[in-house]
């Protein structure tokens, strides 16, 4: 859709275009230092980024949360969301462009940060096919399903219409739940679950137990009920 | 004439306060349209009710002689070039590239419209300039510029020259007479300053506390009010009493602290009073003659709507 490049040429020169290089860039280089600074037991560089997979998913959802609260409250903040209900394109198309976007980002932020991970991994260990396919799947499973709570991220950003207030509503959510994901009933906050299902993907053993059907459809349904909320905040009119 | 927007009995309550209250104004092809009224009486709101931004409490807006509703407003939206209340632009780019982003969204085809709005603003120059850059007069000419951009029959200003320094909304006055003539374009402006408006407007409507409580053609509104004369002199209550004898004048006299009113067209009478009060001892230190202004008729018509 020609409106998700029109959302994209809005944030190019802004500080987004910094914010997602940095996290994109942050978790190789940490995964590196893990390997360099690492005993010799631990040295197998698979096992490294198996463990601390974390660090990823985290970056990942810290910027997609950075950059779904930017595209929405600036339009507010910069007062340009007025020329942009007046222009005869429908309230849906604008947020679905926006949620393209997010799309687009996260997916190719996946994809590009997994892929050097991997590439490291070829040149600093030994891979086969069996550990490609663990990072395929954890790449696309962690963006597809960090893409199923953008609405989640979205629709709080439409409510506060205020960048930093939405941050911290979103990060603090984030930070004082992570420590659940290690426990049995973290289904409670969908938000780990993708954390979680990445992890899994990676991990050989002391896999978390998943029910996958179960995480699935409860992401789906948070997916659902919050770009229901977004849309009819988005379409309303005082 | 054909009616360009029209809104009947048209409401907007916020809570427990109105802030439109059963306006309706008309505004016809070809007229440059003053909507005047103070801080919060409304402009604004009623900007938004017109461009489907809100949606009314009651009543109903008519544009291009079409009822609006939510589902038929887009038809309309690109015969209409709009800014309201401040220019907003996405601050990390160029002004040409706010205007390119406003052109697609507009499905504007044609690329060169970009320069020809620029150029009826005089920004052709600095259209490369990042907004960020822009003073806050070239950010107001760069949101006109984007509300011609499409090349819409009719244009909505909310107050255009707000924040802007005399220089600068003379300049803003000019863009839009000159808008209004040469490219023929129906304009819809509104502000709290009534001097600014008053050179460029053939009609006016005043608003005030969400109620319009006055529209029609300029010269209608103002002839109806005649010129008055404004007298300072030691000894008011005299000075009245000597004019009541002499029957120079038998209408309403308004007394103030330290001054008089006469409402007359009479020229004459001004010179006839200050030989008349001189000649009767009394000290005239000012006698002038007001002449009508907008200014004037809209704080008449103000006070007696708090009344
Ligand atoms: N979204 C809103 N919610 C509640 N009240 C509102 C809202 N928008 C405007 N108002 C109130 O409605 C009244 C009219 O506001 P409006 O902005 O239309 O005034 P205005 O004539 O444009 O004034 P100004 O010259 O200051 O721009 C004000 O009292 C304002 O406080
Ligand atoms: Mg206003």
């Amino acid at each position: 859709m020609k409106y998700i490049t029109l959302e994209l040429r809005k944030i190019k020169k802004t500080s987004m275009s910094y914010i997602i290089f940095l996290f994109a860039t942050l978790p190789i280089l940490l995964m590196l230092l893990l390997h360099i600074t690492s005993d010799e037991i631990n040295k197998e560089f698979y096992t490294i980024i198996a463990n601390y997979s974390v660090i990823i998913t985290m970056c990942l959802f810290t910027v997609s949360i950075i950059l779904a609260n930017y595209i929405i409250t600036r339009e507010y903040q910069e007062s340009t969301i007025i020329y942009l209900f007046i222009a005869p394109v429908s309230r849906k198309k604008i947020l679905a462009s926006k949620f393209g976007l997010l799309f687009l980002i996260l997916f190719t932020l996946s994809i590009f940060t997994y892929g050097c991970i991997f590439l490291l991994n070829v040149m600093l260990g030994e891979v086969n096919s069996d550990i490609f396919a663990r990072y395929v799947a954890a790449c696309l499973s962690g963006a597809f399903l960090f893409f199923l709570l953008m609405p989640l991220i979205v629709a709080i950003a439409l409510w506060r219409k205020n960048f930093i207030s939405s941050m911290l509503i979103s990060l603090v959510m984030l930070i004082f739940t992570s420590p659940f994901m290690f426990t049995q009933n973290f289904y409670a906050f969908p938000h780990l679950i993708p954390m979680a299902v990445s992890n899994n993907m990676l991990m050989t053993d002391n896999k978390l137990d998943i029910n996958y059907p179960l995480a699935f459809l409860i992401l789906a349904l948070v997916g659902c009920l919050f770009t229901f909320v977004s849309v009819r905040l988005f379409e309303k009119k005082e | 004439m054909s009616i360009l927007v029209q809104t009947n009995q048209l409401v907007k309550q916020f809570k427990d306060h109105k802030a439109v209250d059963s306006v309706n104004l008309k505004v016809e092809k070809g007229d440059v349209y003053g909507f005047i009224g103070q801080n919060g009486a409304g402009k604004t709101t009623t900007i938004r009710l017109l461009l489907g931004l809100l949606s009314p409490t009651s009543g109903g807006v008519e544009l291009f002689g079409d009822k609006i509703f939510n589902t038929n407003i887009h038809k309309y939206l690109p015969r209409i070039g709009a800014m309201i209340e401040t220019p907003g632009f996405y601050l990390n780019l160029s002004g040409a590239e706010n205007l390119d982003i406003h052109r697609l969204m507009m499905k504007v085809k044609d690329k060169d419209s970009i320069q020809r709005a620029m150029k009826i603003v005089h920004l052709e120059d600095v259209g490369k300039k990042k907004v960020k850059e822009y003073s806050m007069g070239m950010k107001q000419r760069l949101g006109i510029a984007r509300a011609l951009l499409h090349n819409p029959e009719l244009l909505i200003l909310d107050e255009p020259t707000n924040g802007l320094d005399p220089r600068g909304i003379i300049e803003i006055r000019d863009l839009i007479i000159d808008i209004a003539k040469k490219h023929g374009k129906t304009v819809l402006i509104s502000s709290h300053i009534l001097d600014e408006v008053e050179r460029m407007v053939n009609k006016i409507g005043i608003i005030n506390k969400g109620k319009l409580l006055a529209e029609g053609h300029k010269e209608e509104l103002i002839g109806g009010h005649g010129k008055s004369l404004v007298y300072k002199v030691d000894n008011i209550d005299k000075a009245v009493e000597i004019i009541r004898d002499n029957h120079l004048f038998d209408g309403e006299i308004k007394v103030e602290e330290n001054s008089f009113f006469i409402f007359t067209d009479n020229d004459t009478l001004n010179s006839k009073i200050t030989k008349l009060l001189v000649e009767n001892q009394i000290n005239v230190y000012e006698s002038k003659i007001i002449s009508p202004s907008l200014e004037n008729y809209f704080l008449e018509l103000v006070e007696k709507g708090e009344v």
